[in-house]
């Protein structure tokens, strides 16, 4: 029973888990979006989901990991963090606010690519022509999903700068799972995840826009407790899958896999919300489920 | 950094496999029964646990 959790496809489990959890969480944060401002109740989740992650943790073997984590491991930790929530995140929100969202996904979608251009370059790993095939099919379906559910975003200002940044938002998240490859060696997904949401909320509440919206969330009370609830506990599974991808998988296949929540985006809505299903969204949704296919098996 | 034996790290697997089964029969009944929106918090409250079994049983931590 052991080899399922030790075989690869445990990371790519994880990697899928991790782009359902993060579709779910995305539908909630724009439904509470009405409550006060998406940007404080993303410093909310990742705060309570650090807490949560932190405790469990350190009731653990976090003490002993973070007692024996080298210095470089916790700049390699500390690193990917400012990169990834810190800069790259910041970014892209503005890219979203000037291309709309479904444009300034597409742009960073190539982000597992250059995540595995990267993973060949400093760690070694391969780019085997069945990676290759299943990242450009997972990619091109994502691209078609992404774009038949675009919304017309954006004015002509500013929207070079913006697809160039786009392109920045891309570099710093594959910057940041490269970096954290190497130092999951040292840690276990639950301790790696304990650490990083903690700095991300403290990087998160130095904003002003994320306290902004704060008094409006406490004045909202009984009603946002349960969403607030299943927020928290998605980003908790959301980050530890994704990091456990990254630890279990190649660096192509967790990248790639963890980016599919727009597949999940498309099939909860049509299931919950009654969307209709374009046909491009279809096919972009086979030609997902046909690179996952060829990446996991 | 491993802290657990054979034994643990089977109650740990036998553990998260339960809750994953327990998280769908929870959701498939929620769904059936039409029940309300703050309900489902169970749904998620649950799936974070077995994720952490899970994942402890990978790491044998």
């Amino acid at each position: 029973m052991f080899d399922a959790l030790t075989g690869p496809a445990f990371g790519a489990a994880c990697a899928l888990a991790s782009a359902l959890s993060w579709a779910i969480t995305s539908l909630l944060v724009r439904q509470l979006g009405n409550v006060c401002s998406m940007m404080t109740i993303n410093a909310v989740r990742i705060s309570l989901s650090g807490l949560v992650l932190l405790a469990i943790s350190l009731g653990g073997t976090a003490r002993e990991e973070l007692a024996a984590m080298t210095a470089l491991t916790f700049l390699l930790v500390a690193s990917s963090t400012v990169l990834a929530a810190g800069i790259g995140d910041s970014i892209f929100f503005e890219c979203a606010r000037v291309l709309g969202l479904g444009r300034a996904m597409t742009l960073a979608m190539i982000y597992p690519l250059m995540a595995a251009a990267f993973a060949a370059a400093f760690l070694g790993e391969p780019i085997t022509l069945r990676s290759a095939a299943g990242a450009v099919t997972t990619l091109a379906g994502l691209g078609l999903i992404v774009t038949a559910r675009s919304d017309a975003g954006g004015t002509h200002e500013g929207q070079r700068r913006a697809v160039l940044l786009s392109f920045v938002v891309a570099l710093t998240w594959a910057a940041s799972a490269i970096i954290m490859k190497p130092a999951m060696r040292e840690l276990s997904p639950l301790t790696a995840q304990g650490v990083r949401l903690p700095l991300v909320a403290a990087f998160l509440w130095l904003m002003p826009w994320s306290r902004a919206g704060l008094p409006r969330l406490l004045a909202a009370g009984r009603p946002v407790v349960a969403p607030l609830t299943v927020l928290t506990a998605l980003t908790a599974i959301s980050s530890m899958t994704w990091i456990a991808g990254l630890k279990y998988s190649d660096v192509v296949v967790a990248t790639v896999l963890s980016s599919t929540s727009p597949m999940f985006a498309l099939g909860l809505g049509a299931m919950f919300l009654g969307e209709r299903l374009s046909p491009a969204a279809v096919l972009g949704a086979l030609l997902t489920i046909a690179g996952i296919v060829v990446l996991d098996i | 950094m491993e802290n657990i034996l054979a034994l643990g790290r089977r109650r740990r697997l036998l553990n998260g496999i339960i809750m994953s089964v327990v998280t769908l029969a929870v959701a498939v009944a929620l769904v059936l029964l039409s029940a309300g929106p703050p309900w489902f918090a169970l749904v998620f409250v649950l799936a974070f646990l077995s994720t952490v079994m899970l994942l402890q049983a990978r790491e044998r931590t």
